[in-house]
């Protein structure tokens, strides 16, 4: 007799733990370059294929195919910023010009996963039995626990990322004032350049989980990037800890909620938060005001 | 009249308007000075609704604006001019004046029928306007495209032709030259004459001088010292606000 | 045969112009970054669906979708009236998804994923569009008639005030402009054309479901209006031929239709980039990007 409650709990726990993945990527992109790179969901999606067409078409070993595709992922987002949003940013492309060219990425890398490998599902198989264990009447695979853990990892090593390392502090610096920054000896570009080959590669990470858990499709990348916004919305951009807390709740959220709707509503519970959350409370729970506009 | 009382407003922790009391009269330039950051231009903010006092009242012909809408408050017969020019900037000078002027623009069964009435006499009262600053000539010139002292006097002309009993000035003569500063004080005499309100805000001591009628001095937030010009320029506190610190 | 081949596309340009000038009015003119245009599109190509799959003449339809895509403008402008550039942007894109996933879930209206078939081709006043020829007659009858009023509403002191809004909108309240009336009204008339070419849309390809409604349609509608130069009207028509011919070409190389589709949407957000980047004024444009 399966714990309902205990169930919904771990599915929320784990489907909050990979939007948070996603979102902790995107919001330390945001929170320095001050504006939305939606085309992380492009990233992540891209990122996905490739772990699929290194492990199940290549055939490579699979340990060998995990670094690799946080690499890819690492790299394509490091084009990204430099091909098209930093010669934008030279030309003063205000946060909402920004915000279009991220949208028409992220279509222009979903289109292109959907050319190179079709709309059909694809699964990656996992090395390993995956069997599920039981927890007091409710079911978690190791598979689950790997993304648990990996979150909790991150989350540490971000916040010693950005609190202790001379890196994270010039993070922090282009986040709060990037003029101010600047007259300090920051370079603001290669701050940028960072941001978007550490948060890429936390993409990587979320790419790979996400397609061992779930399955791959060429258009899950803009459900992925909207829910890991929505948990940044909901816990507060500028924060760590916040992003990561307001993903958790928005996987609660959504499992919970499947109690009262049909799961196909699941996604619409997403959608509905940010609507709700960006009219009025758009810095979220714990979200650091910066001066924008 | 236009009346402040007890005005206070917070901005965190700081008192930026501490308690200020003060009266406009209509035919009548008043001039509000003060060194930098002394709150002047956010008495204006609070005048004209772009900020919520937190105690206090501001009194037009009695009635209280505090919480009343920033377009409401124009409509009710206050105008005003920014620090920065804030142009319309991709119209011409002429359709900047016009939305100032037109009263039915906004309504749109009208404009769709073709019925507004976008007389010669609006077109004159604006020409005239222009024509008294000096600027005629820019009028189809897109607001963009104006040298800095040009988007200053039309912002001028637009907030004078906006229907008002009270104009709010802030810093109308900053970076003018002597010629236009001229053209502007006759203006200013002209709205005093027509019986309107003028109150501004100017760090430029020779014009306030000469135009006011009476200057309001404010130091950290607070008056420090009322009267006509010639007591204020023997003021001791008003002294020591400007150079004592 | 090449005439249906050509009347096929002046119908497509047709439908999108229509949108595009929709766009036009609430992005160009009124300065909203509307990224949940689409959504508006969608709604009124349901509700004439559903109508005239229940019967009634199709003008009726039409007007009604319209109208019923006019009212969700409206209601989308009360909660957005403070937000402005990104965060406009971002909560009317939060809301094409709300629509979105309403679409798709609400499957006793919408039939869910697998949307709404035999939508009926227009017929009123006894007549029946059934053949391309008449009902182009009928697009470009909405084309000429749309184009005229929002060209007049633009053109009038009324589009000078929506513009003054997008330009300074303290500055416009500081002239006793009710500012937020202005921009419930540029939404809701923008929504409802939108809603006008998603009926003609519905009636012509007889067939939609929730997938022709997504951000990757809004990429080729926001390509029209910023190709064709924010605020300009003539150009938004020069800018939907454009739009709609360039990917017409793919179809002769001989791709299969699993290739056509995504080398499209490819083309037209590389398109779409290359223009921000290249010449963002577009053709005939007035006014800067943002």
């Amino acid at each position: 007799m399966t714990n309902i409650f205990l169930q919904l709990l771990i599915n929320g726990l784990v489907a909050g733990s990979i939007y948070a993945l996603v979102a902790s990527g995107f919001s330390l992109i945001y929170s320095t370059n001050k504006f939305v790179h939606f085309a992380h969901g492009g990233v992540i999606v891209l990122s996905s294929y490739f772990l699929f067409w290194v492990s199940s078409i290549i055939g490579w070993n699979f340990y060998i195919a995990i670094p690799l595709t946080i690499f890819f992922a690492s790299l394509l987002g490091y084009l990204i910023n430099k091909v098209f949003y930093k010669p934008l940013r030279t030309r003063k492309a205000s946060a909402s010009v920004l915000l279009v060219a991220s949208v028409a990425i992220l279509i222009l890398l979903e289109s292109i996963a959907l050319l190179l490998f079709g709309a059909d599902v694809k699964t990656v198989a996992l090395p390993w039995n995956n069997q599920s264990i039981n927890i007091g009447n409710a079911f978690i695979t190791p598979l689950q626990i790997t993304i648990l853990l990996t979150t909790a990892i991150l989350f540490v090593a971000l916040h010693m990322l950005m609190k202790k390392t001379k890196l994270g502090k010039a993070m922090r610096a282009v986040a709060d004032n990037k003029d101010v920054a600047e007259i300090l000896g920051i370079s603001s570009e290669k701050i940028y350049s960072g941001t978007f080959i550490i948060g890429s590669a936390i993409g990587g990470i979320a790419a790979v989980l996400v397609s061992l858990e779930q399955n791959i499709t060429p258009l899950m990348g803009i459900t992925l990037i909207i829910k890991g916004f929505t948990g940044s919305i909901i816990g507060g951009i500028g924060s760590v800890p916040g992003v990561i807390l307001g993903s958790l709740l928005l996987g609660f959220a959504e499992n919970f909620g499947t109690w009262f709707l049909s799961s196909g509503f699941k996604d619409a519970i997403a959608f509905v938060l940010l609507f709700i959350f960006l009219l009025i409370k758009p810095h979220g729970i714990f979200g650091v005001k910066n001066n924008q506009k | 009249m236009l009346e402040i009382q007890n005005l206070t407003k917070y901005f965190g922790g700081l008192k930026a308007v501490d308690d200020c009391n003060f009266q406009v009269h209509k035919g009548k330039i008043t001039a509000l000075i003060g060194p930098n950051g002394s709150g002047k231009t956010t008495v204006f903010n609070l005048i004209s609704g772009i900020i919520k006092a937190n105690k206090g009242k501001v009194l037009l012909n009695g009635k209280n604006l505090v919480g009343i809408s920033i377009d409401q408050i124009s409509n009710m017969g206050i105008s005003r001019i920014f620090q920065q020019a804030r142009l319309f900037k991709n119209l011409t000078v002429k359709d900047n004046l016009l939305l100032a002027i037109d009263n039915e623009d906004t309504k749109l069964w009208l404009n769709l029928l073709g019925l507004n009435t976008l007389t010669a006499e609006k077109d004159q009262n604006v020409r005239k306007v222009l024509n008294d600053l000096g600027i005629l000539e820019i009028e189809n010139a897109i607001a963009s495209e104006l040298s800095f002292g040009q988007k200053r006097l039309v912002e001028l002309a637009r907030a004078i032709l906006n229907p008002h009993e009270f104009l709010l000035l802030d810093e109308p003569v900053a970076g003018v030259s002597p010629k236009i500063r001229k053209s502007i004080a006759n203006l200013l005499l002209a709205m005093k004459n027509a019986g309107k309100g003028v109150l501004l805000i100017e760090h430029d001591m020779i014009f306030t001088l000469s135009v006011s009628d009476s200057i309001i001095v404010m130091d950290a937030g607070k008056v420090i010292a009322e009267g006509s010009p010639s007591d204020i320029r023997q003021n001791k506190d008003v002294l020591e606000a400007y150079l004592g610190r | 045969m090449i005439e249906a081949y050509f009347i096929h596309l002046l119908i497509l340009i047709g439908i999108y112009l229509i949108l595009g000038i929709s766009l036009q009015l609430s992005f160009g003119y009124g300065g909203l970054l509307n990224l949940g245009h689409i959504s508006f599109f969608g709604i009124g190509a349901y509700v004439s669906a559903l109508l005239s799959l229940n019967g009634f003449s199709f003008i009726f339809c039409m007007i009604v979708a319209a109208l019923v895509s006019a009212f969700f403008g409206w209601l989308l402008s009360i909660p957005t009236n403070r937000l402005k550039g990104d965060y406009l942007a971002l909560a009317t894109l939060g809301f094409s998804f709300v629509v979105y996933a309403v679409l798709l879930n609400w499957t006793d209206v919408t039939g869910g994923s697998f949307g709404l078939a035999n939508i009926p081709r227009p017929h009123f006043f006894g007549i029946t569009f059934a053949n391309n020829f008449s009902f182009l007659i009928l697009v470009y009858i909405s084309v000429f008639i749309s184009y005229l009023l929002i060209s007049r509403i633009c053109n009038s002191r009324f589009g000078k005030v929506i513009e003054a809004t997008r330009d300074d909108e303290l500055a416009s309240k500081s002239l006793g402009k009710n500012t937020f009336k202005l921009k419930s009204l540029t939404l809701t008339i923008s929504a409802f054309f939108a809603g006008i070419s998603g009926s003609l849309f519905a009636a012509y390809i007889t067939f939609i479901d929730p997938s022709s409604f997504t951000l990757t349609t809004l990429i080729p509608i926001l390509l029209i209006v910023i190709i064709g130069g924010l605020t300009s009207l003539p150009g938004t028509i020069l800018a939907t031929i454009v739009v709609v011919l360039i990917p017409e070409p793919l179809r002769f190389v001989g791709f299969p239709s699993s290739i056509l589709g995504p080398v499209q949407q490819i083309l037209y957000a590389l398109l779409l980039l290359a223009i921000i980047y290249y010449r963002p004024r577009g053709f005939y444009g007035k006014i800067d990007l943002e």
